[in-house]
Parts: C-alpha cells; structure tokens; sequence
C-alpha cells in the first residue's frame, strides 16, 4: 500500500530536536521549512497490513497461519483482552534516508532536522493506518488497542525478520532487517495492535506504551513530552 | 539439449508459475522457509512442479529461492542440503517432460552496503556457496530474480559467472515509477547487468503484466539481450486483513499478450499465478513465432540510480587526484574520506557529470584505498565514477566494488597494457579510455596517434568489448614546451572523432601549465577541441567559464534546443557578494558570524583574520572562544542542536581556510591531539557520530572517522596504527550497545593505552561504565570537555 502525501506536525518534530515548549526557533526557521519540503519530496510512505487469529500458547501469543509467537508478560497484557490482532510493517523508504546521509557531508544541521522530520513522518504515518484500521473497526462495533513493537518493554527485538516474512514486508514494501535487527530503511516501523471486542476500551496512552519509551530524552531526565 | 538454445530459439519458453502460493495452498504457514519442505516434505514440492510442467512449463525453477546461510540459520538444515534436494526434486519432476532445470536465487533478505550493513563481499560469498552446488546437482541454468538492488545482481552475477559455466537469467523488481525498491533504474539494470554478463533479462514480482509491460518496453529499449517476465497476478488488494491477488487466468493471458509483441524469450507467473494461469498463457503463447528487433544501445556510463548517455558534452571532474593537491594528498594519508566525499559533491554540484577517482600515493595500499573511496562515493553521490589507475590489481579491486557501470582510465597502444586491463574491462562490463600512446611515447603526429587509437579499438573488439564503449584520449600536451602539439592533439580529436567514430575525452587545464592567465588558454583549448569533437573533457567543473563554455557550446550545436538550458543557466546566477568583515572588526565579527551559523561570511571574516594573525593565533583567538561561548548557550538550554550544529559548520568553514594555509607549510598542523570516532559494528546510526566530529574538529582536533558499522579489528587496529589516544564509539539501539561492549573488550584486550567515551540515545552513564568506557558523552559538546580532560587544555 502507497500513501500519497503525508502531513509532519512541526510541533512533534521540534520535540524530537529538543526544543522545550514555548523556545524560539532563530535561525533554525529556515532549516525546518526547507526539510519539511525536502520531507514531501523524498518520503515514499509504504505499509502493510495482516489480520490474524490470535492463539495463547505456552511460548506466547501466536498468530494462526504465520510462525510467529509473541512471547512476553507486556504483550501478552496488551493483547489480553483480543482474540485477533494486525500486524503492521511501515516504512518511508530509503529515498529519505539517502538524503540524510549526503547532507551529514554537507549541511550537517539541516540533515539533523531531516532526520527529526522523518522521525515524525513514520509516526505520523502509522497514526494515519491506526486510525484508518480503527474506523473500519468501528463499522463492526469493534475498537483496536494502540500499537505495540518489538522492543518495547520485554518483546524482544530478534522477532524483526519473523515478523517481517509474516506480512511478506520484504517484497512488498522493501522493509528488511540487517544481522543486529535494526530495520532498514531505517525510517520503519512494525507494531502489533489487538482487535477489541466491541464495549472494551483501549487503554490510554502513556510513557509506558510510547515508542519512544527506551531513548525519550525527556524521560532520562525524569520529566515527561506532555503529550 | 542445451538451455542456450533456448535463448535464440523462435518459439517462446514457457517458465512456471509461483511456487510460494501453491505451497501456502498446501497449508504453509507465512513466515515459513519454503526450501525446509525439499526435506520435509519433497512430495508436495514435486507436486507443484508437475502440476506446471502438465500446464506447459518447459523450465522450472527450483524451490530454492531463500536458500542461503544467513536466511537457513536456525533452520537446522545446511544450504547444500536444501538445494541438493530442491534440484533432485526438480529433476524428477522435470525428466518425464524434457523439461529444464534452474537454479532459484533470490535476495539474501538484508539491505546492502552503504545503506545497509552487508558487505559486498559477503553478499557474493552466500551467492557462491548456492551456485556451487546447484553446479554440483546439476542444473541447466541460473536464475536470479526478484531483485532490488543492484549491488546484490552485480554480486550474485560474478558469484555464477566466476563459479560455473551455467546461463543465467536475471530478474529484478519494479515498481510503477520505474525503479526498484532501493532506487534502481530500469536502464542502468539493462545496461550494467549486460555488461557483467548476464545471458537474459527480466523483470518479475510487484506488479501485474499491465503495469510491467511499460517497464518492459523500457528494458527492451537498452538491451540486446534476450527479455522475459514473470508478472504478479495483478495488484494485491487486502479484502477483511487478508491480501489476495484479484486476477483471474483468464484476464493474465489476455494482458500477457503485448509481451509477444515485445519479442519476449520467455514468459511465467509470480505470486497468486497458479498452473491455471500457465496453462492459458502457454496456449496463447504456443503458435507464436517472436520476432525481436534489437535496440542500438547509446554509449552510457551509470550508477543504480543515474544513467549518462553520451549523447551529448559531459564533464568529468578532475579534483580527485593528489596530483599537485597537498589537501587531498593528507586526507588520503589520514584515510579521511569526508575531504574525498567533499570534493565530490562540490564538483557534482558544480555541473560534472562523470567523476574521475585517483588515489594513486605510492604510501597507501592502493586497492584498499581505491576500493573504500569509490564505496564511500557511491555512498553518497549518484554521478558515475572513473576508476584512474594504471594499476591492473587497482583496476580489479575498483570494479569489484563498483555498483554500475563505470570508466576505467586508462590503457594505451602497449600490448602488454591492452593485454592485462581490457580483460578486466570486458569482464565487469566497463567502458574504457585509451591513451594515444605506446612504448615509444606519444607520437608527433595526429596521423601516428589515430593509429594508436585504432590499434585499441580493435584489441578492445577482440576481447568482445563494444566499440562504443572505448573513448579515446588524443593527450595534451604543454603548450608553452611542446607548441606545436596542441594543434596535433586537435588534429588527432578529429580523427578519431570522424574516422574511428568513437567518443573523445581529454584532459584540457595541462594545456596551460607554466603559464600567466591559465584559465584563458584552457578556455580556448577547450573550445577548439569541442568544436573538433570532443565529447569528453576532464576538467575543474569549479572554473565556471569553463561550464559556461560547455553551456554555450550546447546551445550552438544544438543539443540545448531553443537555448533553454543557456538561458536558465544565466538567469539564474547571482553577482558574487562581497565580503563582509572589515579589518580591525574581525574579532566580533567572526564571532558574530559564527554565532549566526554563516558559513561562506565566516570563511571570508577567516581569510581576512589570516593576513595579520597566524593560523594558530585564529584558531586559540577567534575560533575556541567562539566555539566555547556558543557551547555554553547549549549547556543552559539557550540555543539548540540545530543551532549549535549551524555555528559548528560555520566554524568547520573557517577551519578549512586555515588548514589550506597550512598545508603550503610543511609539518605545521592544527593538532591537539588525535581521536578515532566510529559507529560500531550493526549500527547504521552515524548523525550523532557526525556531530562530535564536526564539533572535536572544530577545537583543532584530529579526527579520524572510520564510519558506521564498523569492526572491532578495524578499530583495534587503526587506534594502535595511528597512535590514537581518545576513542569515541557511538551505538544508537540496545542491540548494538553489545557490539559496543564487544569492541571495548577488544580495544581492552589489545592493550591499547587509549582512553574510551562513549555515546548513543540507549546509554546512561552508569550503562557506560558498566560496558568498560572511560566516558559517557551525553552529547556533543560534552565530548570536547571529555577530550580537554584526556589531553589538557
């Protein structure tokens, strides 16, 4: 699946450089508008989707039809209340990412704010599927829970290649991932996200079930986004 | 019968059809290796062949597509195991119907270098341990399909051509813009993968026949080499979570019909094709007699992503060549590839179209070296790339590592020059410069070098190199030693131009050498020698009258329709602003300048500060304290990272003025003493990386970058070569902060006295000390505190 035209929230982008609410941008103005165009131009945002029949076994939670168990107690709580689950693989290629690379050689600072705009971009993009499944969901009277991926909390990350061959990610949206799981094109997601029955509630979003809940600068130093 | 015949055969070959859906019909599991089944279940698997071959296959691939050693791991079963028993299944299968045999190869399943962490190299080996024993079981051809980077074919391509005597066909996959996942374009597929050699292209996967077919007609356009195609079976729609293919066999072969038009060799299915679908299309293909007319395929040089036709002038840029250039000359010696990459871009964004890569300094290891300039390069730039060497183990080693089609500069009239590097240019599928000279040295006259020119022309012909791919170089000479020479190497241009008719490069800036107002006389050199037929000129693409040359040059022969190209050209420059800093302001100004992230002002306020401090007196004067004030902004959260990264580039400018000055000094540097940053070994992430060396640059450090995904070894053994006293190793993802423990051991175990700091979002400081670092730089300014704490202020 293609999505045409993805629209970053700059706010979310100034977080991941750092900013604090309220800090003036100076000169940083024009690196931002000039990477928000460069964002539109190159990011070539791709997904794909799979729905499946969860099964609870003793190694964790499987997905019928696919090799893949999901072990662990957080996911495990996570999807505890669903009987189904999708699979989500997203990417914004590897266009951008290039991009990012040739600018750290010449303007370092404007490939950082790249770099922070495509952070955004694949975030914003899974919230555009998430919320796209939702309604579709909703039509049943079903609800689904926020996504959840490997790495977070205690699902493990070596479930990358597994969870990619599920959805056929590699062929049909070029996501792979190298020797020490890390996801390439690097601007990538894959998140699980259970489908609620109808009159339960998804829980809330917090620290806990953020992406960014391993490396949030603002959580090294105790505080919180406020987002 | 041999599968060669095949290939010039008029009938079309019927392929087969997917192999994966009709095992996940069979109850697969998704994420399931398919090849396990040659083992565990060869009946099922000798079941889809047959069921095919009923249908009209007359060549089946084996079920062997995954079949490599890092994609098997944890499998329990070895590669040779698997396609063993994938080719005998085959074979069985295929005996009843005289049917054919090949061996399946798709990705090995991780991105490649330089976006990804697989090494070339690497990539080949998996590839080879395949080919091997598909040689060994015994099939009728190779198949490699389903491709998305170039890289990978270039690597698969050799891994059979160098390993067996098998035919191979060549698929990759497209997308609707026409490229493939990771950028590559249809003709620089056609073109590089013809002059590997390859024995047949295709194109497979992703789409359906209407969607390919355009991408086909492409193909069709810019190879000579017979065409095939195994289409999806239409587009994928996902009906309630679950993805099907929605055409039917029937609407297949009606839309796989244009493709005889197109004189295809062969033609199958990919996914959602069943026997069905091979059974309509092999009757709508069997009466059909195909007809081909073959493209004339334009003299082109190509990257991936960027093919340049020499239908037109196209400038090679000069600056990569330590010749007479004492900065290239250090950053080669420093193994500092960002100078290299610098120059790159700088002449790529100046107009060049074409690079020439020299790293001839009799002090390195020049394969090495070669080899890691052109990954580096290629690794951010798309302009194709001349491999400048005479050095046939430097040759090799270059077009090994070369993803394309590139130039190799230079062979001339000796035999045993043409003897030992067009060998080399044949096999990689190169295109090569000739120099118009022999043992004797450059002849006197035009007359004498045509014959040179034609004596390559033909060595290269018998060696199965195209004609067109041989440009021939007539030799500038020195205008004010040799004079009468310039008019016999325009003489000789000419020639070649009209006699031989092939393309023409030239160095042209030697023209003046010895001479006031050198840019004059290249100028008129340059126009004399176009207007004789040069389609190639190396030259400065940074001397814009140069360009301008070349630009008007286009607009008088035509090339430029309705001058377009002149007129944009000219409206769109800008008069060149004057400097700002005025004497006995510099020490605010430059400050100010730097504050203000503005990089050519800064430079300008340097050049200025120079005339009456020395380079030092800058650097401890002006820079630091400019750096340290806007540091100190950071630490209290006044400014940014995106501000102190401006400052920090502006800064970097200044630092480049004042180590050109210093390079016209010998043995004067800007030293405070030397640091080795790298990302480690599985990490791609190198931004963070990237900003402590601007940063430790800046306060006159001397920072070796050895990259991202880098061995320990590597580390090891350049910290102790270069007498490093301060590593920096940065890992983003807690997966690679082991690889970053696992390269601290080893530094440890090395014995090696320098200090270690460490950086990446994964790590705290107690993470730090835990994993055996000296330091944990929590960002990059405090890198510069940790670097004053290991060398003194």
């Amino acid at each position: 699946m293609k999505e045409e035209r993805l629209s970053i929230d700059r706010r979310e982008v100034l977080r991941y450089l750092g900013y604090r609410k309220g800090q003036p941008l100076g000169g940083v103005l024009p690196l931002l508008e000039e990477a928000e165009q460069l964002f539109q131009q190159l990011s070539q945002p791709r997904f794909v989707t799979g729905t499946f029949d969860l099964q609870k076994t003793p190694a964790g939670i499987s997905l019928v039809g696919t090799t893949l168990v999901l072990p662990g107690v957080d996911i495990a709580a996570h999807l505890s209340q669903c009987q189904r689950g999708i699979l989500l693989a997203a990417t914004l290629g590897l266009e951008i990412e290039r991009k990012i690379t040739q600018l750290q050689h010449t303007q370092l600072a404007l490939s950082l704010v790249l770099d922070a705009c495509a952070t955004a971009g694949i975030e914003a993009l899974c919230d555009q599927v998430e919320s796209q499944l939702r309604e579709e969901r909703a039509q049943a009277g079903e609800n689904i829970t926020s996504r959840f991926s490997p790495g977070y909390g205690d699902l493990p990350i070596e479930l990358q290649p597994a969870f990619l061959e599920a959805l056929g990610a590699p062929r049909r949206i070029g996501l792979q991932s190298s020797a020490s799981y890390l996801l390439s094109p690097r601007k990538s997601v894959t998140a699980v996200m259970g489908i609620l029955p109808a009159g339960v509630n998804p829980s809330v979003r917090s620290c806990a079930n953020c992406a960014r809940f391993t490396n949030c600068p603002y959580r090294k130093d105790g505080k919180t986004c406020g987002f | 019968m041999d599968f060669r015949n095949c290939l010039k055969d008029s009938h079309i070959l019927m392929l087969d059809g997917s192999m994966g859906t009709m095992l996940m019909e069979q109850g697969m599991k998704l994420g399931e290796h398919p090849e396990v089944l040659n083992l565990t279940a060869p009946q099922v698997v000798e079941s889809v062949h047959r069921a095919y071959l009923e249908q009209g296959s007359k060549a089946v691939y084996t079920n062997t597509f995954g079949a490599s050693r890092r994609k098997l791991e944890g499998t329990g079963y070895t590669v040779e195991e698997i396609i063993d028993a994938g080719v005998q299944i085959a074979r069985r299968a295929a005996q009843p119907y005289n049917a054919f045999v090949g061996l399946d190869m798709g990705p090995l399943g991780e991105l490649m270098e330089p976006m990804g962490t697989l090494k070339w190299e690497e990539a080949y080996e998996l590839f080879r341990q395949q080919v091997i024993q598909g040689v060994k079981s015994g099939v009728d051809f190779c198949v490699i399909e389903t491709m998305t980077d170039l890289y990978e074919v270039k690597a698969a391509i050799l891994a059979v051509k160098e390993n067996s005597n098998l035919p191979i066909l060549c698929s990759m996959t497209f997308e609707d813009n026409h490229r493939t996942f990771t950028g590559c374009d249809v003709k620089s597929f056609a073109v590089t993968a013809q002059g590997l050699g390859a024995d047949a292209l295709g194109i497979n996967c992703s789409l359906g026949p209407r969607e390919i077919y355009p991408i086909a007609r492409e193909l069709a356009q810019w190879t000579t080499l017979p065409i095939f195609v195994k289409p999806n079976a239409g587009l994928p729609v996902v009906e309630d979570g679950v993805t099907r293919y929605q055409m039917t066999a029937d609407t297949f072969s009606q839309d796989m019909a244009p493709f005889f038009d197109l004189g295809v060799f062969a033609v199958g299915g990919c996914c959602g094709t069943n026997p069905q679908f091979i059974g309509q299309l092999a009757q709508k293909a069997g009466g059909i007699c195909r007809q081909r007319e073959l493209p004339v395929i334009p003299p082109a040089v190509c990257t991936p992503s960027r093919l340049v036709v020499l239908d037109r002038v196209r400038v090679i840029g000069e600056r990569i060549n330590p010749t007479g250039k004492k900065r290239l000359k250090q950053a080669l010696l420093e193994g500092n590839m960002d100078y290299l990459v610098g120059q790159g871009i700088e002449q790529t964004e100046a107009g060049a179209d074409i690079l020439d890569v020299n790293v001839g300094l009799p002090e390195l290891d020049q394969p090495a070296i070669m080899v890691r300039a052109i990954k580096t390069l290629q690794g951010v730039l798309d302009a194709p790339l001349q491999i400048d060497s005479s050095d046939p183990q430097v040759i090799e080693a270059a077009l090994r590592a070369y993803n394309g089609k590139p130039i190799v500069n230079s062979v001339n009239g000796e035999d045993q020059v043409l003897d030992s590097i067009l060998p080399l240019v044949k096999k990689y599928g190169a295109a090569v410069v000739g120099l118009t000279l022999d043992q004797k040295g450059i002849p006197a006259t035009a007359q004498q070098r045509l014959e040179i020119a034609q004596k390559i022309v033909k060595r290269a012909m018998e060696y199965g190199i195209p004609k067109e791919d041989v440009y021939i170089d007539c030799l500038t000479l020195t205008v004010s030693a040799q004079q009468e020479n310039a008019i016999q190497t325009l003489k000789a241009v000419e020639m070649v131009h009209k006699q031989l008719g092939v393309k023409t490069v030239l160095g042209v800036s030697n023209i003046s050498f010895g001479l006031p107002a050198r840019e004059t006389m290249n100028l008129m050199f340059l126009s004399q020698a176009l207007t004789c037929g040069l389609d190639l000129p190396i030259i400065n693409p940074n001397a814009t009258p140069m360009m301008d040359a070349i630009a008007a040059y286009h607009a008088l022969s035509g090339a430029d329709e309705a001058c377009k190209e002149y007129i944009d050209r000219f409206a769109q420059r800008q008069m060149p602003v004057a400097g700002v800093a005025s004497p006995g302001e510099n020490q605010r100004e430059i400050g100010y300048l730097i504050a203000k992230g503005l990089g050519e002002e800064t430079k300008e306020a340097c050049k200025q500060l120079l005339s009456a401090h020395s380079e030092l007196e800058i650097v401890n004067g002006y820079l630091i304290p400019a750096l340290d004030a806007i540091g100190r902004q950071y630490e209290e959260g006044k400014i940014f990272l995106p501000q102190l990264i401006q400052s920090a580039e502006a800064a970097k400018g200044a630092f480049e003025v004042i180590k050109t000055a210093l390079a016209q000094k010998p043995g004067q540097q800007v030293n405070r003493g030397k640091i080795l940053v790298a990302t480690v070994k599985g990490d791609i992430h190198d931004i963070g990386k990237n900003i402590v060396k601007v940063i430790l640059e800046n306060y006159g450090y001397q920072v070796t970058d050895l990259g991202r995904d880098v061995p320990a070894e590597e580390i090891v053994t350049t910290a102790r070569e270069q007498n490093v006293s301060l590593v920096g190793l940065s890992a983003l993802m807690t997966t690679t902060v082991k690889s970053m423990e696992q390269t601290i051991q080893a530094i440890r175990a090395a014995g090696l006295p320098c200090k270690i700091m460490v950086g990446g979002a994964v790590l705290t400081k107690e993470y730090a000390s835990q994993i055996g670092a000296d330091f944990y730089a929590q960002d990059a300014q405090q890198s510069v505190n940790i670097a004053r704490e290991v060398f003194g202020q």
